[in-house]
């Protein structure tokens, strides 16, 4: 399978607590996988296990067959990891187009002193026309050029999915991302990522709202105090019994 | 070998440091602050206490009671309610900021009252005299006195903080005051904190006085040399810090007593007379896992220089002043100097000079966010291989630019180690730096000695030099500008707005970083180059670690996102020296640097603001301007979604 993402055995432990415990996952591409389970059920330390923000104890992560541990995060990122954070992290200071842009042009290294020399971007005009092809599909065109900083959070939101969209990536892994958009934008999120998905993209996501993991995932994922504990149709894990508790209260 | 004798001797050396490390601790650990300006304080008290023994003839006991009593607990409380109450949200570079303003106000302070004047009658508090040991080992009564002081303020703070309720209180203000404001009076323990540092610091400086003699300049860098102390302490445990100070006391007596082969010598007498510094700039390289307190675990980074720069300021080809009007205006006016009379025109060459030193501050500081007290010594390094490389046979224009390229390296292996530091141990790394450079190069005749600095041929006329100073100082501004145009100028603005996200976006974090330290390096070698071309000769004060310091507290007045700033300030410095008497600079520079926390950004950003408040039309936002019809339209449709 190209192009997806294999977790296998991986382990985070904080002093005594196991944040994640020896937890085996795939995320095949052309397909949604969501992640679902409680607060602090070690869903967000998985992800930052897999980008490289954090170092995994032991376990692997592979990406189309190559290993990733032990490399940084901006390696893992130009290998064709792209994720988005729990805390929106934009570049507030950039406008919309100029944080996409962000994403596009730094997906291979660039010589820095070509840079400090003011020698012209080789790649500038196709990463101008990314940038453009991802907020047009995201229906950002119309703010191409307002400041980052200026947007409601759930606009923020979409413009940080366009900055990982914008490397290409292979893999999507997208941490909360429905919270703080309203009901058009989450409609037009779970459009674009089935699109993405049917484009071959591996996307993994971590989310509260389950109305938006049934419409948009294909797999999913319960994780509890750092282990998966069910895996399967979004809505066969719902209705599990084990799912129902941490959702819905019931025993 | 170890020698008894020598063992005391710096023994007495020891406890002056253990009194520092402690005083700088002890305000650290009951306000937050790290207080560079400890010894400032200390030799304001000191000349005060001076003041009135020896001229308003006031008994010492009286003089102390008012020294100790009042003027030193006075001036904690004045700072803490004028400058770090007002800034306590302003994270780890905002407080440093203003911790050094206060270091170069009373400096400046100090110039202004009393000239700058060291004198050796500073009336003692202690008993003269000694105490004999064993046989002829004689230990003198101040230096009993000192570790008794020690030890008591070791001792009854640690008891104090550790077992006590006001200790638990002091510590949750000290961990997070707005969260402490609701369950202990926060606002009266932290000004009883620093009215208790400031106490420390005004009895480390009157005890000091007497044993050496007073002058601005001795106490303030014994205090920033012992930092090493503090940072070996990990700036919390205060037996660490008196123990190793102690030891570093003594072992540096220890190492008189060593006499290598002649040739070796002089390293050797650099090593003892040198060992706080090394300590410190070896600590800061190898202690591991430093935190700071307020500069957060590794996570965020925006924080690290709040309070510096302007919130959301804009950093972009557009946008920037560079290229626009005031670049014209003020290129203008640097052309000025070159029909000024022979004597103006000689003072105005260090003006090009020192702004290619402080555009070099703002690159390292607003382009790679990296805090750097060390620009002294890359300025120094930069002159020192151009007198070099003139020396062996290279012509002085080529090595004009040789010699800054050289420094590049030393910046990147320097700038190295100080990247994994944050906040204040960034500084501090920095700062080492820059000592280590004075202390064993710039102070060593066997680098320094017997230079010859002749200008470049064809620019040895004032008029031809300072056109070639103004040539430097465009490469520097053109230097700039390419560092935030295209895709280098967006990844170092994403790197400043969040630094998780630009490693998302595959931006080597590190490298850049690194990187833009490393020009910046090069480029305070040429404005060291120029300075001493200036001056047709190298002289070691002007890379002094502590002019580093002044440097960045002006360039963080002037604002350290903005280069034309620089410039401006760098005149507006020059201008000031010359035409007034030492201090007022400092005293400019201090007041603007403690007042830095009220208007984020400095000078340019407050111009930058005003600019954008006659500019801009008063219905719209500033960020409606630059929409297209259909932007404004959904703007608007935004703004009433939000508005429900």
């Amino acid at each position: 399978m190209s192009g997806s993402l294999r977790i296998t055995g991986l382990r985070r432990q904080f002093g005594g607590v196991a944040a994640v415990d020896g937890v085996d996952l795939d995320v095949p591409s052309g397909a949604v996988t969501a992640l679902i389970g409680p607060n602090g059920a070690g869903k967000t330390t998985l992800f930052h296990c897999v980008t490289g923000i954090d170092t995994a104890d032991a376990g692997t992560v592979t990406l189309s067959g190559k290993e990733l541990s032990g490399l940084p995060p901006h390696v893992r990122a130009r290998a064709g990891i792209a994720w988005t954070f729990q805390r929106i992290e934009l570049f507030a200071g950039l406008t919309v187009t100029e944080n996409v842009r962000v994403g596009a042009e730094n997906r291979r290294g660039r010589p820095l002193l070509a840079g400090l020399l003011g020698l012209p971007d080789s790649r500038g005009a196709a990463t101008r026309a990314t940038a453009a092809a991802v907020l047009e599909r995201l229906g950002l065109t119309p703010l191409a050029d307002v400041p980052a900083g200026m947007l409601p959070g759930g606009t923020m939101r979409l413009v940080e999915i366009g900055r990982a969209l914008a490397a290409e990536p292979t893999v999507l892994l997208l941490d909360e991302p429905a919270s703080g958009l309203d009901d058009d934008q989450i409609a037009r999120l779970a459009e674009v990522l089935r699109a993405l998905a049917a484009d071959g993209l591996a996307i993994l996501l971590v989310e509260h709202d389950m109305r938006f993991v049934t419409g948009v995932a294909d797999h999913a994922h319960l994780m509890v105090a750092g282990r998966i504990e069910l895996s399967g149709r979004p809505d066969e894990v719902l209705a599990a019994p084990v799912a129902r508790e941490i959702y819905v209260g019931e025993s | 070998m170890f020698y008894a004798g020598l063992a005391l001797n710096g023994l007495a050396i020891g406890c002056v440091a253990a009194l520092a490390a402690v005083g700088l601790l002890a305000t650290y650990r009951v306000t937050g602050v790290f207080n560079i300006a400890f010894g400032a304080i200390a030799v304001f008290c000191a000349y005060v206490m001076w003041q009135c023994v020896r001229v308003w003839r006031m008994p010492v006991s009286v003089s102390a009671l008012l020294v100790l009593g009042i003027v030193a607990p006075g001036i904690g409380l004045v700072l803490e309610r004028l400058v770090y109450r007002p800034l306590r949200r302003s994270g780890a570079s905002g407080l440093l900021v203003a911790t050094l303003g206060v270091l170069v106000l009373q400096l400046g302070l100090v110039f202004l009252l009393w000239g700058g004047r060291s004198y050796v009658d500073a009336p003692s508090l202690l008993p003269a005299g000694d105490v004999r040991l064993v046989g002829t080992l004689r230990l003198s009564n101040a230096t009993i006195v000192e570790l008794c002081v020690v030890a008591l303020v070791a001792g009854l703070l640690t008891v104090l903080l550790k077992a006590t309720r006001v200790g638990l209180m002091v510590r949750a203000v000290v961990d997070d005051r707005d969260l402490a404001e609701a369950l202990v009076p926060a606002d009266r323990l932290a000004a009883g904190g620093w009215a208790f540092g400031s106490f420390l610091a005004g009895l480390a400086g009157v005890l000091w006085a007497p044993i050496y003699h007073l002058d601005p300049y001795s106490l303030t860098l014994t205090v920033l040399e012992t930092m090493g102390v503090a940072v070996l302490a990990r700036l919390t445990s205060l037996p660490v810090a008196v123990g190793a100070a102690l030891a570093i006391g003594v072992a540096q007596t220890e190492l008189t007593a060593v006499h290598p082969a002649e040739r070796w010598q002089g390293l050797v007498d650099a090593f003892h007379t040198n060992l706080f510094v090394l300590v410190l700039f070896a600590a800061l390289m190898v202690v591991p896992r430093l935190g700071v307190r307020g500069s957060g675990a590794g996570g965020g980074v925006a924080g690290g220089l709040g309070g510096l720069q302007r919130p959301g300021a804009r950093r972009t080809s557009r946008s920037d002043l560079v290229g626009r009007l005031p670049f014209g205006a003020l290129s203008l006016v640097l052309t000025l100097p070159l029909f000024f009379d022979p004597a103006d025109l000689r003072a105005a060459l260090a003006v090009p000079a020192l702004a290619v030193v402080f555009v070099s501050l703002v690159v390292a500081t607003g382009y790679a966010g990296q805090i750097s007290l060390g620009q002294a010594g890359y300025a120094g390094l930069g002159a020192l291989f151009m007198a070099k490389l003139a020396e062996g046979g290279t012509p002085w224009l080529v090595a004009l630019f040789l010699g800054p390229l050289l420094v590049v390296p030393i910046g990147w292996v320097t700038g190295y180690p100080a990247i994994h530091r944050r906040g204040l141990y960034l500084a501090l790394t920095t700062f080492a730096t820059a000592a280590v450079v004075a202390r064993f190069v710039f102070a060593q005749p066997v680098f320094v000695g017997g230079l010859a600095i002749a200008r470049p041929r064809g620019f040895t006329d004032d008029h031809w030099f300072y056109g070639l100073e103004l040539a430097c100082l465009v490469l520097a501004l053109l230097l700039v500008r390419s560092l935030h145009t295209g895709p280098l100028g967006r990844a170092l603005v994403a790197l400043r707005d969040s630094e998780p996200a630009a490693l998302s976006a595959g931006v080597d974090v590190r490298r850049l970083k690194v990187f833009v330290f490393a020009c910046a390096a090069g480029l305070a070698g040429l404005g060291g180059a120029l300075t001493t071309l200036a001056a047709q000769a190298f002289n070691p004060t002007d890379f002094d670690p502590v002019q580093g310091m002044v440097w960045f507290a002006a360039v963080a007045v002037w604002g350290v996102d903005s280069a034309m700033a620089a410039v401006v300030g760098a005149a507006a410095l020059v201008a000031v020296d010359v035409g007034t008497v030492q201090g007022v600079s400092g005293l400019l520079i201090g007041v603007g640097a403690v007042l830095l926390g009220r208007f984020p950004g400095g000078i340019s950003a407050l111009v930058q603001r005003a600019g954008d408040w006659l500019g801009t039309p008063p219905r719209r936002s500033v960020g409606e301007r630059r929409l297209s019809p259909a932007g404004r339209a959904l703007a608007a449709q935004l703004r009433e979604r939000r508005a429900e």
